[in-house]
């Protein structure tokens, strides 16, 4: 495989996913975990579905709530001076919207297990909420939220079927590594192939390796 | 009459937490309660309702003449501003901080917010309980009467004017039982503080305490002032529920 | 204060590191990342899988002709269809059937001016076990077939055509509960290939590029294959867009794509 860009491209696409999948992920799972409201089952649901929907539906979905005849895409073309669809933007939506459910899940179970009395104390301490959660409720869950930020990196490194949809298969522009793969497969190339699926494997072994040494820790 | 520093405690009220719920009526003032009765009749969530972990859903809970909780007139003073410390049967730590963090984190409301200031605040009082030299141990290692120690201070730190116990002694061996009850006592009585203990321990109520609200599932009883003869006050107080 | 055994401490540090490295080195890669230089000419050809390799090879030609550096994106064609509808910065769309490329002019996606019959396709039977290869299509209802992959009838124009030739050999309802469905004819073909399924329908143009044995289906069994291709308004090279068409329709165009088995009628 002497081409690289794939690779970068993927690199850069799942970290920059892996990021707002965490973000947003997190705090959903939080509201989840915390807040008791009537359509809170129904939101979780909703939170779920990418991980339901085969990835080309999915990809389908997207590409018509952000495609340049909707009325997001037609914005985003105002504002940014080209389409959002079929950009390197687009594969990391893809991505982050693949990846999320995994966040949310694991951050709700994660937030859920912490033990109400510290957050008891620290509310008798005097801090208000948001700090009870930023000092005792997401440190104590941390390493419930790094399993499910890891596990949300893989997803989001391995993305197809959406990516596919959304960014397209454009090479040297929006062709990650897994679309690069198929690609290969497709023209018969298999040593590309091979090649390309042992780096990814390679990439998400490493990074969940290093995520389990960090957590294991006498505590 | 209330006299400086000292502050009362009165409770009219329903809570209702999961399928329990518990009627509490009682009015109380300076020095020990202790909150006495079988296991499961709603003392640990009296005393989490008075410091605002629990809400009311009809009556009113007055602290030092301010309504506190108030339901029908929409009155709900939040935890963070009734000014008390608590401390729990398993202490309840921050595992991931320190035993000298924990207690300077308690300390937000005492003086100035400098981070410094609240460590030493944090350093004077872990010394007055007799923990100083465990300012920086590993505190998921530390023994059961350690932490109740380090739980006290971070309790005290910002100068409650009242202090909620919480079985605090039940997981600890008798000679540390009878050393952190020495310690409470005089704790109390330094700092005038109003404070409120649940125990199913006997022994708790008649060393410690100078008044006790009995509990039966589900509601207050009574209450019994034991400044003199607790032993046989208690006594007969056993002997009534039987 | 830790009180893990040194080992252990490297452990995790080795681990944080790297970490931290994978996210240096891909937001160092931020910077540019595009493959090919901005500088030079280019065109980005949305095609049919089953024009894989003749288009390659037209695209070698053409760059050393022009100097125009061709990129392909390749995928079934009402996949394409659908990504150009919705704004996909394409500039050529070159279908294997016509429908699809009527849909994309009628959306506004292209110019209508431009657009071109390049080529008829034909299908083939297809074994990875030339043995097993059927002489007939008939001969599909035999038991000892008992899985036949074709492309995906719903947006695969080759899938279609097959579908087509099963019903007018009056053998569709035989065959139907043997059917596998690939996505686009080039996935079928690997199915095929893979030896999963005894034998299958592929385009020919794909059959001849890999060299082993094939049956040609007769064309009148089902509806031409009329592929066409056009001029997208999504890409940015426009200009260029048509040479490329120009190209595949030239004499040594049509060369090339006769050696792959695409005629003009």
């Amino acid at each position: 495989m002497n081409d690289w860009f794939p690779l970068w491209l993927s690199l850069r696409v799942a970290t920059l996913a892996t990021l707002i999948a965490a973000t947003v992920g997190i705090t959903f799972g939080y509201v989840l975990a915390k807040a008791s409201f009537r359509g809170r089952g129904l939101l979780e649901a909703i939170l779920t579905i990418p991980i339901v929907l085969p990835p080309t539906v999915l990809g389908y979905y997207l590409l018509t709530t952000l495609g340049v005849n909707s009325p997001i895409g037609r914005a985003w073309e105002n504002i940014f001076g080209s389409p959002l669809v079929f950009t390197p933007t687009a594969a990391v939506i893809a991505a982050s919207v693949s990846a999320l459910p995994f966040v949310v899940r694991t951050s709700r179970a994660a937030i859920e297990e912490v033990d109400a009395r510290y957050e008891a104390v620290t509310r008798v301490a005097g801090y208000p909420e948001w700090k009870v959660a930023f000092l005792v409720t997401l440190p104590v869950a941390r390493r419930g939220l790094l399993a499910g930020v890891a596990l949300g990196f893989a997803r989001a490194l391995g993305d197809f079927g959406a990516t596919v949809m959304i960014a397209g298969n454009i090479p040297g522009r929006t062709q990650t590594l897994p679309i690069s793969v198929y690609d290969a497969v497709q023209a018969g190339d298999d040593s590309t192939a091979r090649t390309g699926s042992l780096v990814l494997a390679g990439i998400a072994i490493v990074v969940l390796l290093a995520v389990t040494q960090l957590s294991a820790r006498r505590i | 009459m209330t006299t400086a520093g000292i502050t009362t405690v009165s409770m009219d009220c329903e809570v209702t937490a999961g399928h329990f719920t518990v009627h509490t009526k009682f009015s109380i003032s300076a020095g020990i309660t202790a909150l006495f009765g079988p296991s499961g009749s709603g003392k640990s969530i009296t005393l989490s309702t008075i410091a605002g972990l629990f809400r009311p859903h009809v009556g009113t809970i007055t602290l030092n003449d301010t309504v506190v909780a108030d339901p029908d007139h929409n009155v709900h003073v939040p935890t963070q501003q009734r000014n008390i410390g608590m401390v729990f049967q398993h202490a309840a730590l921050l595992p991931h901080r320190s035993p000298l963090d924990n207690v300077a984190i308690a300390a937000r409301t005492a003086t100035s917010h400098k981070r410094r200031d609240r460590r030493e605040i944090a350093q004077h009082w872990l010394d007055r309980v007799q923990a100083g030299h465990l300012a920086h141990a590993n505190t998921t290692t530390l023994s059961g009467g350690e932490q109740q120690r380090v739980a006290l201070a971070r309790a005290l730190v910002s100068s409650p004017t009242i202090l909620l116990l919480d079985e605090p002694f039940s997981a600890l061996d008798y000679t540390t039982r009878e050393s952190l009850r020495q310690l409470v006592r005089e704790l109390v009585q330094e700092h005038s503080l109003t404070a409120l203990l649940v125990t199913h321990d006997v022994d708790d109520v008649t060393h410690l305490a100078h008044r006790v609200v009995t509990f039966e599932p589900g509601t207050t009883r009574d209450t019994f002032d034991l400044t003199d003869d607790p032993q046989s006050t208690m006594r007969k107080i056993l002997g009534l529920s039987n | 204060m830790s009180r893990e055994s040194p080992a252990k401490c490297i452990r995790r540090w080795l681990s944080l590191a790297t970490v931290a490295t994978t996210l240096a080195l891909t937001l160092a890669a931020c910077g540019g990342s595009s493959h090919s230089t901005p500088q030079s000419p280019r065109v980005v050809v949305a095609a049919a899988s089953d024009l894989r390799p003749a288009f390659e090879e037209l695209a070698w030609q053409f760059s050393e002709d022009t100097g125009i550096n061709v990129t392909f994106s390749f995928g079934s064609s009402g996949q394409l269809r659908e990504q150009i509808i919705n704004g996909a910065p394409f500039d050529v769309f070159a279908s294997a059937n016509a429908q699809f490329v009527e849909e994309v002019i009628e959306a506004g996606r292209a110019i209508a001016t431009t657009r071109t019959n390049y080529a008829v396709g034909r299908i083939v039977l297809w074994s990875a076990i030339p043995e097993s290869l059927p002489n007939t299509i008939e001969e599909l209802q035999n038991p000892k077939y008992t899985r036949i992959a074709i492309a995906n009838p719903t947006h695969a124009p080759y899938g279609l055509a097959a579908q087509q030739a099963f019903e007018s050999s009056g053998i569709w309802k035989s065959v139907q509960g043997k059917l596998v469905y690939g996505e686009n004819i080039s996935d079928t073909k690997q199915i095929i290939d893979s030896g999963n399924v005894d034998v299958g329908i592929i385009a020919m143009s794909l059959a001849i590029a890999d060299g082993r044995a094939y049956m040609l289906i007769p064309d009148t069994l089902h509806a031409p294959l009329l592929q066409a291709a056009v001029v997208t308004t999504t890409g940015a090279n426009t200009a260029v867009a048509q040479q490329w068409i120009d190209y595949m329709t030239s004499p040594s165009g049509l060369q090339v794509m006769a050696k792959y088995g695409f005629s003009q009628s």
